[in-house]
């Protein structure tokens, strides 16, 4: 805590079978490249903003009783992280939806904490702790959204150097009777307004966007489970004869990357 | 809990990328889609019944294409969606060992996957 150093945890089985965790600074590769994304993107720790700013107040904070010498633990999506690698380097065109829970009732205590369950004559019971037996139970991880669509901007626009654009081939490597612009983007294609719209994403040469217009595709958005169904779903074969709709009300717990 | 077995679940999704297809890429592009964490398949089928049914040339157009971890889920897909949906290719394989790059636009699709599958490592963070 006073160093602000990151550790990861390790699991360890002893020889009876027991779990426990161990923790040390971070060496994993995954990880590390997380934190540090996390720092360029600048979502703060999960630590009091006061305490991150001011190592005299972290001395004092660590010198008192019963202070604990490591912040709350974090689960981090660093698999998530590697699926948006994959997809920035082997899918350059896609567009990703993408839809999770946002937030779990019943999680053990942390910081992106995961609810671990078991079933036990056909109710599910959640438990309190993450070392539980292999086999025996479920471990569901919620996902924060808003930090989710950042990184995965951040990830797949041109400029990004997370991950090394070393197939990115130049564009396009196929033909298509769509129109694309023909027109290098070296001059920018700003050259004729002087306005970028934010929500749009950089245009890559080769490439235009729905409108034909060399403007970029729009950027991803985080959409709550009734704003995407009220968009696209067909709510009429849902609505219930009191005026309620179960497509609406349900689910407030998920959403929606697109 | 989840509403991903649901027919309108299904259908707000196909309407969802068909819309965006259709607006951007039909008719020269094909309807390219890949899903991962796909279960037991009823997601895709639920969508392809909804673009043959309310878009035929939409699903004339369509690839389907699912990335599948689980050698028994891979059996489960075919079966359930092959005859139906000829359209379907069902790939045993990570998508953390995907190797071979598509160049065409495409949609991707994958529907709660992190919950269980993304988030492995742990550890406290400071």
């Amino acid at each position: 805590m006073r160093t602000m150093q990151p550790y990861q945890g390790i699991v360890t089985i002893d020889a009876e079978g027991e779990f426990d965790m161990v923790y040390v600074p971070v060496d994993d590769p995954l990880i590390m490249e997380f934190l540090d994304l996390r720092r360029r993107l600048n979502h703060p720790p999960p630590i009091n903003r006061f305490l991150q700013k001011s190592e005299t107040l972290r001395r004092y904070y660590a010198a008192l009783p019963f202070a604990p010498n490591l912040s709350v633990e974090e689960y981090i999506p660093t698999r998530l992280l590697s699926l948006l690698q994959t997809l920035r380097s082997n899918f350059p065109r896609h567009r990703l939806l993408l839809s999770d829970f946002s937030s779990l009732p019943d999680a053990i205590p942390g910081v992106n904490a995961p609810v671990v369950q078991t079933r036990y004559r056909n109710t599910t019971v959640p438990c309190t702790k993450l070392l539980v037996r292999q086999g025996y139970f479920d471990i569901f991880f919620p996902t924060n959204f808003e930090r989710l669509r950042d990184m995965y901007e951040y990830i797949i626009s041109p400029s990004s150097s997370s991950s090394p654009p070393s197939v990115d081939a130049p564009f396009p490597t196929r033909s298509t009777p769509l129109m694309t612009n023909a027109t290098s983007m070296s001059l920018g294609s700003d050259f004729f307004s002087s306005e970028r719209p934010s929500n749009r994403r950089n245009p890559r040469d080769g490439v235009a966007s729905a409108s034909g217009l060399p403007v970029g595709e729009r950027k991803s958005s985080v959409f709550t489970h009734s704003e995407f169904m009220e968009t696209y779903a067909d709510l009429s074969k849902t609505r219930l004869r009191n005026g309620e709709n179960p497509l609406l009300d349900f689910y407030k717990n998920v959403k929606f990357l697109f | 809990m989840s509403p991903t077995s649901k027919p309108w679940y299904g259908r707000a999704i196909a309407q969802c990328l068909a819309a965006e297809y259709m607006l951007k890429y039909f008719p020269y592009e094909d309807f390219i889609i890949y899903e991962i964490g796909a279960g037991n398949g009823t997601l895709a089928m639920d969508i392809l019944d909804f673009l043959r049914d309310e878009y035929p040339e939409v699903y004339d157009r369509t690839r389907y294409n699912i990335i599948e971890i689980s050698n028994s889920l891979v059996k489960l897909q075919k079966k359930k969606l092959h005859k139906a949906h000829p359209c379907v290719k069902v790939t045993h394989k990570s998508i953390f060992h995907w190797n071979s790059r598509e160049p065409a636009p495409c949609y991707f699709v994958a529907m709660e996957v992190v919950v269980s599958a993304l988030v492995i490592l742990v550890r406290p963070d400071n």
